[in-house]
């Protein structure tokens, strides 16, 4: 793919951690390119720095040093407000724990980005229901987090990561917290997700089944690229290297 | 904006009714601060009410003119019954009322202020335990002018329409009371000789103790001025009353006052003074709204109490919801937009903690009421007002706003990146910066906010400050200052309870763990419980000790628990009565004299500087003052008090001998002054010499007086001493204690006899000073209230967050009191330290007092209240966590180990 069309790039990412007397190397020079449309699966070991690698890519936290570009602009020197602003419209967030706000309802979770965006490309809760209705919740619109199972919250979450039709969609272990029958469904929306709306999906996942459906997959081993495949034909090469990593 | 703030307040309200059981900690904290602020305040406007809405009312006239020699009527009339003459003469009167005619001026008279001894006659005739009063005479038909008096019982009767028979007495509450009079009852009135009959009962604050101070001291009794003569007091009178016709300029009738004509030759005494109904109302005004801003500004304390309290629930809050913060943040809300959110959560809980607070303020305000009654003695109205509570919940809201300002910023400064360590979410930090910033804008605002109550700000120019201290910010400032250095000595006795050796049990030592980890929020309890209890401990204890410390001081030296004063033409009478009575174990005559001057010691005339060596010592200057008391005693059977280091003490065989004791004094011995040394008093025109026969140490009095009435004084026999000005003697009698009252209706009933049970003292010290006490008492008790509060957030958070901890220790067979033993241990802990400091500064003044005043006065230490006040604070902190942590305790297990 072409270097213009990416839609994300990092240039020798590094992040530092340091706990008193010990600093911990949870990056340590990551480059990668990520074409758009594209879904890439990310999984390592537990503290490989996946984490940490999303966090940077989403601009929550800022790497000791490299570079992230998003649809070419480098966020890791930009102001709190500016970033905000890019997470707000270009990035949406799935996380493990789904994270929704326990007090709003489904539709009211989805529509809140929108309502606070910096302009307004949407109306939020006809949005909202839209986006719903496509992930297969039309029906539980008006449900409150705890009414709802867990695939459905994580679906309503994936929903509220849309709003804003964002390019890039980075969820962290989306499926840990789900059993095999739920994940497959979370696992379908968002392929769903990027083929009516081509946005470009990072997943970081321990299910190698998981791993196996996506485009592409990055395996990282101690804060480094350890593996960079293709799927398909060689996806069954693949196979046990990331096995290997987890001794 | 306006669909971001509308998303904010629904939010917020969602979060409220989300997370009942902390939301309603944070309105109670709101609702306690502005409680004490509406109870207050209604107090300050009642007052104000009582004082301005009617001047004429309060003055009862348009002008009152008053005999100012009478000033301090009874004391007064004692010394200098023979040499004063009365404006208000039988003679001047008639004059007076003359030119009042002439004027179309309403005039009326009254006779205040006299002591009176009044008694209930029972079944045949016996009288019962008299009690001393003040008589009000009064012309019912017209007293008061202005102002109505109605009578509690019968109830609502006119105080004109109980004096249609004559012979008639009306009682305020207290004396009823006092001597258990009913309606109806006869009782027997000072020295008259018919009986008057109890037609009414009226409320004590039917005299205002702000126009007749003695009224905080006495009982009245209203009686009839028609009947004046029954006492032989003719037609005197020390007040007058006038009612102007509105055409008339009352400045100009005050000037006319000034001539009013004086028939008396003597003119000695004979001034008056004059009040108009504008001038009291002036005062009033004054007194009034200084009162009411003071009272203001103590209810401050409970708004300030309760900030902390909103700021210790909030940062909870937020803590608890730190993860969902830092989502929000992801979805791309600014700072701004969660500060907001924050901001409308502590806007609705300020509202409504306010109202809740509005209304407990205004059911406050009604034992407010009775407290200002008591303290003020004048009668209070009470209505719905609507001030206080528009006041009280503009200030709650203010003050939530202030206060929830450091939960804003800290909320604010959430990381986004704290979703990616979900199960690993640090404790939030507002930052230093930021809690600085943020403490200097509570500053501020709060020393404004009191700049505005107090008015404060007209006094900036004469206090110097310089530009940005206003009095109010200053004031501020130092408290914020002396409460964060007993916050940090408060952190480092939490870090040093902490520390404490837990014996192996496993309560203790969860307790002291759980002590460990919320340092903080432990130490901001304790400073709300010290807060609390210093401020109502030390009130209770203080009161309580110069109560003790004012009776031992009068009724201590008197040494017999009744005093008599009998006119010199009964003494006789009183003797053999007293002299009758078996429970009697003795008395002693006791004789003051008029002009008495110890002229010389042994020869020496400036004995004086025997003592001057030591002039800046106080005790040394106390030691030669006891030289100038002079006493002529004559003892029955009722041995004299204190130590006789040599000689004897005057008995009655002494009788027309010029002999005297001395107090022992190291200044005198040191000058060889021993018995047969001379004492030579000049005594009226005559010198005379005394040959000393003892020697008598002071017994140990904890008084204010460091010497008593028998043994500190110079004492000859009772007939040496000539009689002066008193026309009586002192007769104090020691009584068996259950027979003070068979003595008082016995020798009470000898008419020209004052008796008095020295218990009297008591109640009158007791009164004062609870009267002294009532407000700060109030103020302290709200604060107390603040405080437990407070105290109940806390143990209500470190309860939910050990919800999981309790449910594990029940799934593994603990019980739900051993479950519960863990939180009252350490909030026992936190109470006991709390007691024990909030007692300190208490003790400190008492211990303080001797060294202050070189060692005359010694503050008395009522241990049972310092141990009642311990237990309190330990009390107040258990309630609190039982009723915060029973829930918890009770719960299910499986419920709270599901639930997280
Ligand atoms: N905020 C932090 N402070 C200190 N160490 C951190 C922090 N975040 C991550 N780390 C460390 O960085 C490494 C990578 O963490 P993470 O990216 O969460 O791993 P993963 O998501 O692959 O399991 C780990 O060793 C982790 O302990
Ligand atoms: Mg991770």
């Amino acid at each position: 793919m072409a270097e213009n069309h990416a839609v994300l790039r990092t240039e020798d990412l590094r992040k530092d951690f340091r706990t008193g007397e010990v600093i911990v190397h949870a990056l340590r020079g990551v480059t990668m390119t990520v074409s758009r449309g594209e879904f890439l699966a990310i999984s390592g070991p537990s503290g490989s720095g996946k984490s940490t690698l999303l966090g940077l890519i989403g601009g929550l936290d800022t790497p000791s040093s490299g570079r992230v570009f998003i649809d070419g602009v480098d966020i890791t020197h930009l102001s709190e407000s500016a970033l905000t602003r890019i997470r707000n419209e270009k990035i949406g967030f799935v996380f493990q724990s789904f994270n929704l706000i326990p007090t709003l309802t489904a539709l009211e979770n989805v529509a809140l980005p929108i309502q606070f965006a910096r302009q307004r490309r949407f109306d939020p809760r006809r949005r909202a229901r839209e986006i719903l209705t496509l992930l297969g919740l039309g029906d539980r619109v008006n449900h409150r987090p705890a009414q709802l199972s867990g695939g459905e919250q994580q679906r309503v979450a994936i929903a509220r990561a849309l709003a804003n039709n964002p390019p890039l969609l980075l969820a962290d272990e989306p499926t840990g917290n789900l059993d095999t029958v739920s994940s497959q469904v979370v696992l379908e929306a968002l392929h769903n997700v990027r083929e009516s709306t081509g946005t470009t999906i990072i997943v970081v996942t321990h299910a190698p089944h998981i791993a196996a459906q996506a485009d592409r997959r990055i395996i990282l081993v101690d804060g480094c690229i350890a593996e960079d495949a293709l799927n398909g034909a060689v996806a069954q090469g693949l196979q046990p290297t990331s096995e290997q990593a987890h001794p | 904006m306006i669909e971001r703030l509308r998303f904010a307040f629904a939010y917020a309200l969602r979060n409220i009714v989300r997370d009942r059981r902390r939301a309603a900690f944070t309105l109670l904290s709101v609702a306690v601060g502005v409680a004490s602020v509406v109870a207050l305040r209604a107090l300050g406007l009642m007052l104000t009410d009582a004082l301005t809405s009617n001047a004429q009312a309060f003055l009862r006239g348009d002008l009152r003119v008053t005999d100012t020699g009478m000033d301090g009527g009874f004391v007064m009339s004692i010394f200098n019954s023979q040499e004063r003459s009365h404006p208000f003469s039988a003679e001047n009167i008639p004059a007076i009322e003359a030119w009042a005619a002439e004027r179309n001026i309403a005039i009326t008279f009254t006779l205040n202020g006299e002591l009176m001894q009044v008694a209930v006659i029972g079944e045949y005739g016996r009288a019962g335990p008299p009690a001393l009063t003040m008589s009000v005479f009064v012309d019912p038909a017209v007293y008061p002018f202005y102002d109505t008096i109605r009578a509690d019982k019968p109830a609502r009767a006119l105080l004109g329409d109980l004096f249609t028979t004559p012979n008639a007495a009306v009682l305020s509450q207290r004396l009823a009371s006092q001597i258990g009079a009913e309606v109806g009852d006869q009782v027997r009135v000072g020295s008259a000789n018919v009986y008057f009959t109890v037609t009414g009962i009226v409320p004590d604050t039917a005299e205002s103790s702000l126009a007749s101070p003695q009224n905080l001291l006495f009982s009245f009794i209203y009686l009839n001025r028609a009947e004046q003569s029954l006492f032989g007091l003719d037609d005197l009178a020390d007040r007058a009353y006038l009612k102007l016709p509105p055409e008339v300029n009352p400045q100009a009738v005050e000037d006319e006052i000034a001539n009013w004509p004086r028939r008396s030759d003597r003119q000695r005494y004979s001034h008056w003074s004059t009040v108009s109904a504008s001038e009291v109302l002036e005062e009033n005004v004054e007194i009034a709204d200084a009162i009411s801003r003071f009272v203001l500004v103590l209810s401050l304390v409970g708004l300030v109490i309760g900030g902390v309290g909103i700021i210790n629930t909030m940062v909870v809050a937020i803590n608890r919801r730190s993860l969902e913060i830092a989502v929000l943040k992801t979805l791309g809300l600014h700072s701004l937009d969660i500060s907001l959110l924050v901001l409308a959560e502590a806007a609705l809980a300020g509202f409504f903690g306010s109202l809740l607070g509005a209304v407990l303020g205004m059911l406050l305000s009604y034992v407010a009421r009775d407290l200002g009654q008591q303290a003020f003695a004048i009668g209070l109205p009470w209505r719905p007002y609507l001030d206080p509570i528009l006041i009280g919940t503009a200030l709650g809201l203010v003050v939530t706003l202030f206060f929830s300002l450091l939960p804003m910023i800290t909320a604010a400064r959430v990381r986004p990146k704290l979703v990616l360590r979900e199960d690993d979410v640090p404790m939030l930090r507002a930052g230093a910066l930021w809690t600085i910033i943020s403490f200097i804008v509570l500053i501020v605002g709060f020393g404004l906010l009191i700049d505005l109550i107090v008015g404060s700000y007209r006094f900036a120019r004469y206090l110097r400050l310089p530009p940005p201290l206003t009095p109010g910010i200053t004031a501020t400032l130092g408290t914020f200052i002396f409460l964060a250095v007993l916050f940090a000595l408060n952190w480092v006795l939490v870090w040093l309870l902490s520390k404490l050796p837990s014996f192996r049990n496993a309560n203790l030592q969860l307790a002291i763990r759980g002590l460990a980890t919320h340092r903080t929020r432990t130490a901001f309890s304790l400073l709300a419980l010290i807060i609390g209890m210093t401020a109502l401990s030390g009130t209770l204890i203080m009161t309580r000790s110069i109560n003790i410390l004012l009776y031992t001081s009068i009724s201590q030296p008197l040494g017999g628990n009744v005093v008599i004063l009998p006119l010199s033409l009964v003494q006789g009478t009183v003797r053999s009565r007293l002299d009758s009575i078996p429970a009697v174990n003795g008395y002693r005559e006791i004789r003051f004299p008029g002009r008495l001057e110890l002229e010389a010691i042994d020869g020496v005339r400036d004995y004086e500087r025997w003592f001057a060596l030591a002039r800046d010592d106080a005790q040394s200057s106390m030691r030669r003052a006891s030289l100038n008391l002079v006493l002529g005693v004559n003892t029955y059977g009722n041995p004299p008090r204190g130590q006789l280091v040599a000689g004897r003490f005057i008995g009655p065989e002494d009788a027309g001998q010029a002999v005297i004791t001395i107090p022992y004094l190291p200044e005198l011995e040191a000058h060889g002054v021993t018995i047969g040394s001379q004492i030579t008093l000049r005594i009226g025109g005559r010198v005379q010499d005394f040959e000393v026969v003892g020697i008598v140490a002071p017994g140990p009095s904890t008084g204010l007086i460091p010497f008593s009435l028998n043994d500190s004084a110079l004492q000859v026999p009772l007939d040496m001493m000539p009689r002066q000005n008193i026309p009586f003697d002192f007769v104090i009698v020691d009584v068996q204690p259950e027979a003070v009252r068979e003595v008082m209706a016995a020798v009470g009933a000898i008419p020209g006899v004052f008796i008095f049970d020295v218990a009297i003292f008591d109640s009158i010290i007791s009164r004062l000073m609870n009267q002294m006490a009532a407000l700060p008492l109030l103020v302290a008790g709200l604060s107390l209230f603040a405080a437990s509060a407070l105290i109940a957030t806390t143990v209500a958070l470190a309860t939910m967050e050990r919800r999981r901890q309790i449910a594990i220790l029940k799934a593994i067979g603990v019980s739900r009191w051993q479950a519960l033993g863990q939180l009252l241990a350490e909030n026992s802990l936190v109470g006991i330290a709390g007691g024990v400091i909030s007692l300190l500064p208490t003790l400190l003044i008492l211990a303080l007092v001797p060294a202050l005043t070189e060692g005359i006065v010694h503050m008395p230490l009522p241990t049972d209240l310092v141990i009642l006040m311990l237990a309190l604070a330990v009390l107040v902190t258990i309630a609190a966590t039982l009723i915060t942590a029973w829930p918890a305790a009770t719960e299910k297990p499986l419920n709270a180990l599901r639930y997280e």
